[in-house]
């Protein structure tokens, strides 16, 4: 049974009892109402009776009519009251009542006699001992009769407070019996209801702190129907749901560990891949190169023109060839290298750039403008891959300029720093725009400048590895803006 | 040429390599007394004076070992672990010149005790240059250690 149900039903059974308690009180104090009206009545007739024995006497002694007025009208009140009692019910009662009324009549006639003998002691004195005889011994029946009227008025009273404490006793062993129930009740219903909440809550405790500790296997298995069943079934149902999501976890876990060791492996065939890559293809390009100088010194009176330029076009080929390959191996490297961010100052870096790119455009007229660079958070190293990348573009366009202006600064859009390099170089055509940051894409021709097509992609990259975005505005021989974000700090590595 | 007493040891399997490395240093009046082996097996038989090598002696060490990385047998990362794991050769000073540049194998390399790490590049004259400044370092200025033997 539910624990909401059983203490219902207790409150309930407790309710109906006292209203029984109740009600026999109520009945009780009707009845003590009552034995207090017949004892009063019982108190009246004994005044009563008390006064027509005074009054007889008197009328015995003295024979005035004003006595025989006064104990008739007594007589016949207590008449009255004698017929009014109807209260007594009791056989008992009804049967003193009884014998009082035939008592009464009795001393009525006897008085009245007792009245008849005086006028005759009046009428006839020569025969007054006799009446006198005749009048005492009335009297002495009168005095016997209202003797025995007022002993029988007082057992009625006495009765009635018998009758009193009788239905007191009851209503007390009532109460006491019922109230006794009462108490029973709840005390047993508070037991069982708290016996059958205060065990299974321990279990649940202990319940709790196992599946806490990790053991998911765990049921408390607690039978019962109420509310504290109710939950521990739905605590089993919890931890039963709890272990197959686990159980699922843990089969994703296994699946992610098994797609990084493939992915790990792949990674290790891409290293192994461009480590090939730099043993095995330099070492050919470095025999073709190589012979072809020791041809060209050892042999040359020897050859041709023709044969000697043939020859050149072979070392600048291989030199272009091992460029591209350094290049590449620079961009893959990239992907694998992993991002060390740091505070990086700006200015410091772009001036060690431009000490470094000096000699590339030594003897050429070129103004630089360098404006002002904000602190920020990036790989140094790969930053400042960047601004070489982007500033020997810069040098690099703007080669048939015969003042090449080039600007490097940063501004606020957007809430972010943009950082630019600006050049009055030769520009290029937006709608190819697209192809700019591809790998071996060139907007211009190898004998006008020479590159690998590698530059802008690997600027790309580093740039996307930083979390930022990276664009080109420009228009043909109107020179080109280079400009980047960085990205926030939690851009992805 | 004598494998008695070297002065360097090339330890290279590119012919195309140990042709343009000789070329340089005879050019440059280095490659006196040059012994070229073709794998690291035979450059530890050389070494340690074993097999063909056994009539050497360990205290005619070379004055210097050219060691290619990427080589048949015994690689040139073994090599030298071998070498500066020996107290017999540990003194041998060994540059490492190879075709590869990745991070990993100069950091492998110094981790196991080489003394230089040259990347050879695919310019002939940049590699030259490489070759014969390596050569004049460690053949002529260089004072070897006398080795126990």
């Amino acid at each position: 049974m539910k624990i909401a149900i059983r203490l219902s039903l207790a409150g309930l059974s407790s309710v109906g009892i006292v209203a029984v308690i109740g009600t026999m009180l109520l009945f009780a104090t009707q009845q003590v109402r009552r034995e207090l009206t017949k004892n009063e009545t019982a108190g009246n007739i004994f005044h009563a009776v008390t006064a027509v024995r005074y009054l007889t006497l008197e009328y015995v002694l003295r024979h005035e009519e004003r006595v025989q007025t006064q104990w008739q009208l007594k007589h016949e009140s207590l008449s009255t009251l004698l017929a009014g009692a109807t209260e007594f019910t009791g056989s008992q009662d009804q049967a003193i009542m009884d014998k009082l009324r035939y008592t009464h009549e009795k001393v009525g006639s006897l008085f009245l006699r007792l009245v008849i003998n005086h006028q005759e002691r009046q009428i006839d004195k020569g025969k007054d001992a006799v009446l006198e005889e005749l009048d005492s011994r009335l009297t002495g029946q009168i005095t016997n009769k209202t003797q025995v009227m007022l002993s029988d008025a007082l057992s009625l009273s006495r009765q009635s407070r018998v009758g009193v404490l009788e239905a007191q006793h009851r209503v007390s062993v009532a109460v006491m019996a019922f109230g006794g129930i009462v108490v029973c009740i709840i005390v047993s219903t508070l037991f069982l209801t708290l016996r059958s909440v205060t065990r299974p809550l321990a279990k649940l405790r202990e319940g709790t702190a196992v599946v806490g500790a990790g053991n998911l296997g765990f049921q408390l298995g607690v039978t019962t129907h109420d509310e504290i069943g109710e939950l521990a079934r739905a605590f089993d149902q919890m931890t039963e749901k709890l272990k197959t999501t686990t159980v699922s976890r843990d089969e994703l876990e296994q699946r992610v560990i098994e797609r990084t060791a493939q992915l790990e492996a792949a990674n290790k065939e891409l290293e192994a891949f461009s480590y090939s890559i730099s043993h095995d293809l330099r070492a050919p390009l470095r025999a073709i190169h190589g012979f072809s100088r020791i041809v060209l010194e050892a042999h040359a009176p020897h050859l041709a023109d023709e044969a000697q330029r043939y020859l050149h076009l072979v070392c600048a080929n291989a030199q272009h060839m091992g460029q591209l390959i350094d290049d590449l191996l620079t961009f893959s490297r990239l992907s694998r290298q992993p991002l060390k961010r740091q505070r990086v100052v700006c200015a410091d870096l772009v001036r060690q750039v431009l000490e470094e790119l000096e000699g590339e455009h030594a003897g050429r007229r070129v103004d630089i403008a360098v404006g002002a660079l904000p602190l920020c958070q990036a790989d140094p190293a790969l930053l400042k891959q960047v601004l070489v990348n982007l500033c020997a573009n810069a040098l690099k366009f703007t080669r048939q300029r015969e003042v090449a202006v080039i600007e490097i600064g940063c501004h606020e859009a957007g809430g972010e720093s943009v950082y630019f390099v600006k050049d009055n170089g030769i520009g290029f055509d937006m709608q190819y725009v697209g192809k700019l940051f591809g790998v071996f894409q060139r907007l211009h021709r190898t004998d006008e400048y020479d590159g690998t097509g590698v530059g802008l992609a690997i600027v790309q990259r580093i740039i996307h590895r930083h979390g930022g975005r990276v664009w080109a505005e420009a228009a043909v021989n109107q020179g080109a803006t280079f400009s980047f974000t960085l990205g926030g700090d939690l851009a992805h590595d | 040429m004598t494998d008695n007493v070297v002065e360097i040891l090339l330890v290279e399997d590119n012919p195309n390599d140990v042709e343009l490395t000789l070329h340089t240093l005879k050019r440059h009046h280095l490659a006196k007394r040059i012994h070229v082996v073709g794998d690291g097996a035979e450059a530890l038989a050389f070494l340690f004076c074993t097999g063909a090598y056994a009539h050497r002696h360990l205290s005619h060490g070379p004055k210097v070992i050219l060691l290619d990385l990427k080589l048949p047998r015994v690689d040139g990362l073994e090599v030298l672990q071998r070498l500066k794991g020996d107290p017999r050769t540990r003194m041998l000073p060994v540059v490492v010149l190879t075709s590869s540049r990745e991070e990993r194998d100069v950091v492998e390399s110094y981790r196991l005790g080489v003394n230089s790490y040259i990347t050879k590049p695919v310019d002939f004259e940049q590699f030259t240059e490489a070759v014969r400044t390596l050569g004049l370092y460690w053949v002529i200025l260089n004072q070897p250690p006398v080795l126990p033997g």
